[in-house]
Parts: structure tokens; C-alpha cells; sequence
């Protein structure tokens, strides 16, 4: 099928053009436009493979209903942030802090990122998606320390030795099922092919599958930040340039978690449905909710504070899994992923206003940044889980499985993390608003930011900018709380037909 | 065959011991550049007869089994102890648990792998059954240099070690997609890669005091 090779080839196109241009601007228009291409693409390949499997490259390549779900929404997400990185890197080049040799850096990087992204979720055979999902984290490296500040290099560098680490046990844990699945009589193809995987499911040997799946669950968690794996997480999101921060959270982790939910139902066939990896999902899920509610409530740099909002919903995602609610655990990654972009678009508008992370400096921020205060502030209520937003309803819809299936334990534990993760954030985010910036000198003794942080914060104006960026950036941040109202109130026919035939795979039940 | 095979998995293993107990990095990078000869020639061993009877698998095998020697033993280790010079620390490796201890630790992470393997039996037609024990050896004990280590360079050589008792058991179980095998070497090259870079880079903005020069012998002096 030439449409999956298309899918697969146009970001490495946009990758050589954005490394030979010579020229900032052009070379962020490369990116805008090959993610652009990208999602028409995508688009075009959406009806037939939820309908049906595209296969292709000799059964190397395939999209279903599951891979076109997340194909969708990682190109869609970042093609918004190819936009919003437009208008960010010309904000920054004003300051001569985006030369041409960081922009090519970026351009190339960040293209190659979303090719190695898409590759993972268009792969059937499971080893070309650990080396797809291997590229993610050596290009996304690139991008966290596109400054080479110090503090971006080191957060890089442990996000590419924790995640290297990680992902090789996720590499064991392939070996290992392939392994598994050669020993079942009659397994003719090539046992990395995810299809014969599935096929031969029921009848592969349970012991070497648990051993498989524990590894690919640590694997690939680690990448999805679950914790106690998730170290990496807030160093990374936190010091990537904000555009970067967007897609690492908006979509990165959602194809981690992809992965993990490709092995879900063959390692619960090979267990007999007895619900053995369901329960691990479970309790890492839980784990995971726990761990970002304590650091939420410590936590004052607004980026750090994001990522451990990431952490905490990758948990809920994870859990929902593990109840059993495939569709709810996919109707909450879009969530998510949607709101994740919103509130770090918005951050990045904050930070670069007042020209630090600490969310005790940012005070007035309604009057301020008017557009990137009421966004994350919005945002961040969606975030929450506030009532009105899809966040909200996806959490009820979730709460609903675990009651269904009589998981009270776990359901309280999700409902605990939750309410202290609401109080917290609302905390932090009416702080951000109330105060006008006059009081902005805080006072160490009181718990505020030390002396040397203090000097140097010199807030510089709002930069001029060029009316064309705020052109923009109003529909960057009115587009994404418009989904989220949306849905939160009515779900289109269409997204409730794919989050089904999504789901369906998720459960092993599809053809 | 299995012959050979077995006295390649335990060659392997008596190297992560070496790597474990001996005190100099550079000894270390070079150990772990003998094990990638160890490996090219495990792929040999396993896959030749197999491989020699098609055009088509000879290539296979011949790509695979150049690359490993080219990436394993020879690119990462010059490169890494290129960063080792560039770089200003010290020629002594520098762990938290002493080296006769951790040599102890990594006998008890054999004895377990050992004990793992056969608690699940991997079936593979033309494995030896020392793979699975070898391969879980070394990931256990590249994962322990990984996490005993106060340098970031030490690290590195743990993941490579690590990754080298992955590519074991792939090679014995799998390894059959000329895609998959290349692709890995690639990741395991790109990330060593740019391992070493940032280690590099840490270690400059680590000591303020030094001018902006690029010539790494005046910094090796200090």
C-alpha cells in the first residue's frame, strides 16, 4: 500500500530538507509543512484502516484501528506544535537565542522524532517497533538539549540512560515472547510479526510470557513514565524548549503506553484471561497516581509541575487498562494528550513573559498574559479533572469500569490521588492568578525562591513580536479548549466508532 | 556446534566478571570491545551452518556479523575512549560498593541467572542452553555497573554490557530480520554515540574555572 509508505517516508523528507536549509525561518516551515502533509496523509488512511487492517512492506507495516487511533492524534498534536513551535522559535530569535545552526539541529530532530514516532505505531513486526521506539528517545534527546545549558544536558542525559536502560529490558522482553511463540507448534511466519503474535496467543507456554511481559512492561513504562520509573520525566519536560515539552508529554508517552497495550492481550490470552497482567498494569497505574500527587503538591516550577501532571494521567491510563476499560483508557489518552498541549502552549507563554519557571513569580497573570493566563488556568482545571471539561468525563467513565468490575481498592486509591492532585494544582493555579505583580519580591524566610534564583529573574517587557505570532496563537490555545468543552459535553459518532474498534483490539477480540 | 557456543556464552561470562573486578576504565571499554569480537563470533557459530545454505541468509549473516565487529568492536570503543581522553576524569573507575564486593555481587547475579534460566526453559532450536543464563548474566551485570558507578562514564559501559546480554538472547532466539538486527546495532551505536558526546559536554560545564577552549590536551593536565 503506497499510502503507509508515504506515511512512513514524509517526515524523513521534511528531516534532509530542514538539516540542508540554511535558514531559520524556512526551516521551521519545513517542519509546519511536513507535519502538515503528515496528517492529510493520516487522514487519508483513517477510514480504510478502521474498517479494516492496512498492511503493507511485505507484512512488516500495518495500521488498524488501534495504531490509526493513536497515528491520528500524535500527528494531529504535533502539527499544532509544529505551529505553536513557529511562532515560539520567532519569539526566541529576537533574542538571538535560535541561530541557524539550532534551528537545523531542531528541524532535523524534530521531524526525525515524529518519523520514528510514526514508524512505531505502523510497525507489526514488534522489533522494528522497539528499534522505532529506541530512535524516539535518541531523537527526543536532541531536542531536550537543543540549548546545551548545562542543566538541559544533564536532564538529557539521564533521559537517554534511564530510558536506553529501560527500553532495552523492553527489547529482552520481545526476545523472550518471540522465543515463546517459536516453541507453539505450526508458527510459520516470522514470530516478531505482531499478527501471528496475537494468533498464536492462546497457545504460547504461560511462564517465559510472564517473564516476557514483566519486562516489557518495565520497558516500555519507563518510556511512559510510569513510576517508579518515571525519574526521567520532569527533568526532561521540564528544561526541553517548550514545543518540545508539548509533544514529549502530548504524545511520546502515548506511545509508550501503545506499546504496552499491544502486549496486553497476548499476554492475557497466553494467561488464560485470568487478569495476571491487567493486574500489573493496575498497580503500577496506582503507583503512578500516588507519585505525582505527592511531588503536585510540592512542586512550584510550573513546567515540573506539567510533567508530574503527565505522570499522574499516564497512571490513570494505565489503570484503566488494567480495569478492563480499553475504551475509556483511549478516550483518556486524547484527553490528555489534548489538554497537555493546551496547558504547555500556555506555559510556554508564561515563561517566556516573565522569564523564569517559578510559578511563585508568576502572579497576575490573568492581567498579565491575558490569552496564556486564562488558557492555563483553564487548562489546568481540565487538568484537574473539573467538571464541564472531557477530562472529567473520561475519569467518571473509568471510575465507572472499576466499579462494574468490583475493584473497589483500586478505585478508592485513584479517587484519593485524585482529589489531593485537584486541591493542589487549584492551589497553585489561584496563587498564579491572585496577587497583582507588585508583590512580586517574595520572601525568602516564607518559603520563597532564594536570593541568587531572584537575581537572576529580571523580567524582561513582553516582547514586541510581530502581529503575525499573535495571529497564531489565539487559535492554538481557543482550538484545544474548544475540543475539550466539546467533548466533554457530546461525543461525535465517529470518535465513539473508533474508540470501539480501537478497544476491540486492546481486548484481543478483534478479527 | 553447541560446543563452541557454550565456550563463547562462557567466555562472555568471564568477561562481565573481568569488566566487574577491574579497576581502569580504559581495561573496561577494551573488555567490552572483546566481548562485541565474542558476539560476532557467537552469531557465526549459531547461525553459519543455517545461514551457508542461501544467498540470501549468507548476506544476512554476513551483514550481521560485520556490523557487530565493526560497532561493537571497533566504532564504540574508540569513541568511547576518545571521550575518556577528552574528558578530565580520572583513569580509575569510581563505585560506591567496593571492588571485592562487587565482584562477589556479580557471582550471586550469575548464580541467579543461572537458576532463572532454568526455571524457564527457552525454546529455540538451535540454542544451546546457555544462552538464556549467559545473556541474563550480563544484563544483570551491565545493569549493576550501570547503577554502581559515581562517573557517567562507567554507565555507558554498563548499558553497552547490558545491551550485549539482550543481543545474546536475540541472536539465539530470533534474529532472522536483516531489518531488526541493523536497526538495533544502529540505536545501540546513536545512543552510545551521543552518551559519550554528552558525557563530554556535562564534564566541561562541570568546572566553571576553565576558558572556552576547544583543545582537549591543556584540559588533561589539570
Amino acid at each position: 500500500m503506497n499510502l503507509l509508505w508515504a506515511i512512513v517516508l514524509t517526515p524523513l523528507v521534511g528531516c534532509f530538507a530542514a538539516g540542508l536549509l540554511r535558514n531559520a525561518r524556512a526551516i521551521l516551515a519545513v517542519c509546519v509543512a511536513s507535519s502538515v502533509a503528515e496528517l492529510a496523509l493520516v487522514l487519508a488512511a483513517l477510514p480504510a484502516a478502521v474498517a479494516g487492517r492496512i498492511t503493507g512492506a511485505w507484512g512488516q507495516l500495518a495500521i488498524d484501528a488501534l495504531s490509526a487511533y493513536h497515528l491520528a492524534l500524535v500527528v494531529a498534536i504535533f502539527a499544532l506544535s509544529s505551529v505553536y513551535a513557529w511562532s515560539y522559535f520567532s519569539a526566541e530569535a529576537h533574542s538571538g537565542k535560535f541561530d541557524v545552526s539550532t534551528a537545523r539541529r531542531f528541524g532535523a530532530s524534530w521531524c526525525a522524532f515524529l518519523g520514528s514516532m510514526v514508524v512505531v505505531l505502523v510497525a507489526n513486526n514488534v522489533g522494528i517497533m522497539w528499534v522505532a521506539m529506541e530512535a524516539t528517545t535518541l531523537t527526543s534527546a536532541l531536542l531536550v538539549c537543543l540549548s546545551f545549558e548545562r542543566a538541559a544536558i544533564r536532564a538529557a542525559w539521564n533521559y537517554l540512560m534511564i530510558c536506553s536502560v529501560g527500553i532495552a529490558l523492553g527489547l529482552l522482553g520481545t526476545f523472550l515472547l518471540c522465543g515463546a511463540a517459536r516453541a507453539v507448534e505450526g508458527s510459520g511466519a516470522s514470530p516478531l510479526l505482531w499478527t501471528e503474535l496475537s494468533r498464536v496467543a492462546p497457545h504460547l507456554a504461560p511462564r517465559p510470557v510472564k517473564l516476557a511481559f514483566v519486562f516489557l512492561v518495565v520497558g516500555y513504562g519507563t518510556k511512559a513514565g510510569l513510576a517508579p520509573m518515571h525519574t526521567w520525566l520532569p527533568d526532561a519536560h521540564s528544561q526541553a524548549p517548550t514545543p518540545v515539552s508539548a509533544v514529549l508529554s502530548g504524545v511520546l508517552l502515548n506511545c509508550a503506553l501503545y506499546c504496552v497495550s499491544r502486549f496486553l492481550p497476548i499476554a492475557e490470552a497466553a494467561t488464560g484471561h485470568q487478569g495476571w497482567a491487567l493486574g500489573l498494569m493496575v498497580v503500577l497505574g496506582l503507583a503512578s497516581i500516588v507519585v505525582a500527587a505527592a511531588f503536585i503538591v510540592v512542586e512550584h516550577d510550573v513546567k515540573r509541575l506539567l510533567a508530574y501532571h503527565s505522570v499522574e494521567h499516564m497512571g490513570i491510563i494505565a489503570l484503566a487498562f488494567g480495569l478492563g476499560g480499553a475504551a475509556p483508557a483511549l478516550y483518556h489518552t486524547l484527553n490528555h494528550s489534548v489538554c497537555k498541549m493546551l496547558t504547555f502552549f500556555c506555559a510556554g507563554g508564561l515563561v517566556q513573559r516573565y522569564g523564569t519557571r517559578d510559578m511563585r513569580l508568576m502572579r497576575g497573570i490573568l492581567v498579565a498574559v491575558p490569552l496564556a493566563g486564562f488558557g492555563i488556568v483553564l487548562g489546568i482545571l481540565a487538568l484537574i479533572g473539573a467538571p464541564g471539561f472531557s477530562i472529567f468525563m473520561s475519569e467518571l467513565w473509568i471510575l465507572k469500569v472499576g466499579i462494574e468490575r468490583h475493584q473497589y481498592a483500586a478505585v478508592a486509591v485513584f479517587v484519593l490521588g485524585a482529589a489531593v492532585v485537584f486541591v493542589a494544582a487549584l492551589n497553585h493555579a489561584l496563587d498564579m492568578v491572585g496577587k497583582r505583580a507588585a508583590q512580586r519580591g517574595t520572601d525568602p524566610a516564607a518559603g520563597g525562591p532564594r536570593g541568587d534564583e531572584l537575581s537572576r529573574q529580571p523580567v524582561d517587557e513582553p516582547r514586541p513580536g510581530d502581529p503575525s505570532l499573535r495571529v497564531v496563537r489565539w487559535p492554538l490555545v481557543v482550538v484545544p479548549l474548544v475540543i475539550l468543552l466539546v467533548t466533554g459535553v457530546w461525543m461525535p459518532g465517529p470518535l465513539a466508532d473508533i474508540l470501539e474498534a480501537a478497544a476491540a483490539v486492546v481486548r484481543g477480540a478483534a478479527p | 556446534m553447541t560446543e563452541r557456543a557454550d565456550l563463547l556464552l562462557l567466555a562472555l561470562v568471564a568477561i562481565d566478571l573481568y569488566i566487574v573486578g577491574t579497576s581502569r576504565l580504559i581495561a573496561r571499554i577494551r573488555a567490552s570491545a572483546l566481548q562485541g569480537v565474542v558476539l560476532a563470533a557467537l552469531v557465526f557459530v549459531l547461525r553459519g551452518p543455517s545461514a551457508m545454505q542461501s544467498r540470501e541468509g549468507m548476506a544476512h549473516l554476513a551483514a550481521t556479523v560485520l556490523g557487530t565487529l565493526l560497532v561493537k568492536a571497533v566504532i564504540i570503543p574508540v569513541f568511547l575512549s576518545k571521550a575518556l581522553r577528552d574528558s578530565g576524569v580520572r583513569r580509575e573507575v569510581e563505585p560506591f560498593v567496593s571492588l571485592h564486593v562487587s565482584l562477589l555481587v556479580a557471582g550471586a547475579l550469575v548464580g541467579m541467572s543461572f537458576w532463572l534460566g532454568s526455571l524457564v526453559p527457552l525454546p529455540s532450536p538451535d540454542g544451546s542452553p546457555l544462552a538464556l543464563p549467559a545473556g541474563l548474566s550480563t544484563l544483570l551485570v551491565g545493569l549493576y555497573l550501570t547503577v554502581n558507578a559515581k562517573k557517567d562514564l562507567t554507565r555507558v559501559i554498563g548499558y553497552l554490557v547490558a545491551e550485549h546480554g539482550v543481543f545474546v538472547i536475540g541472536q539465539v532466539v530470533v534474529g532472522e530480520l536483516i531489518v531488526v538486527d541493523v536497526g538495533v546495532l544502529l540505536d545501540v551505536l546513536v545512543a552510545v554515540m551521543l552518551m559519550a558526546i554528552l558525557f563530554v559536554r556535562v564534564d566541561q560545564t562541570d568546572r566553571p574555572t576553565e576558558p572556552t577552549t576547544t583543545d582537549p590536551t591543556k584540559e588533561r593536565k589539570t
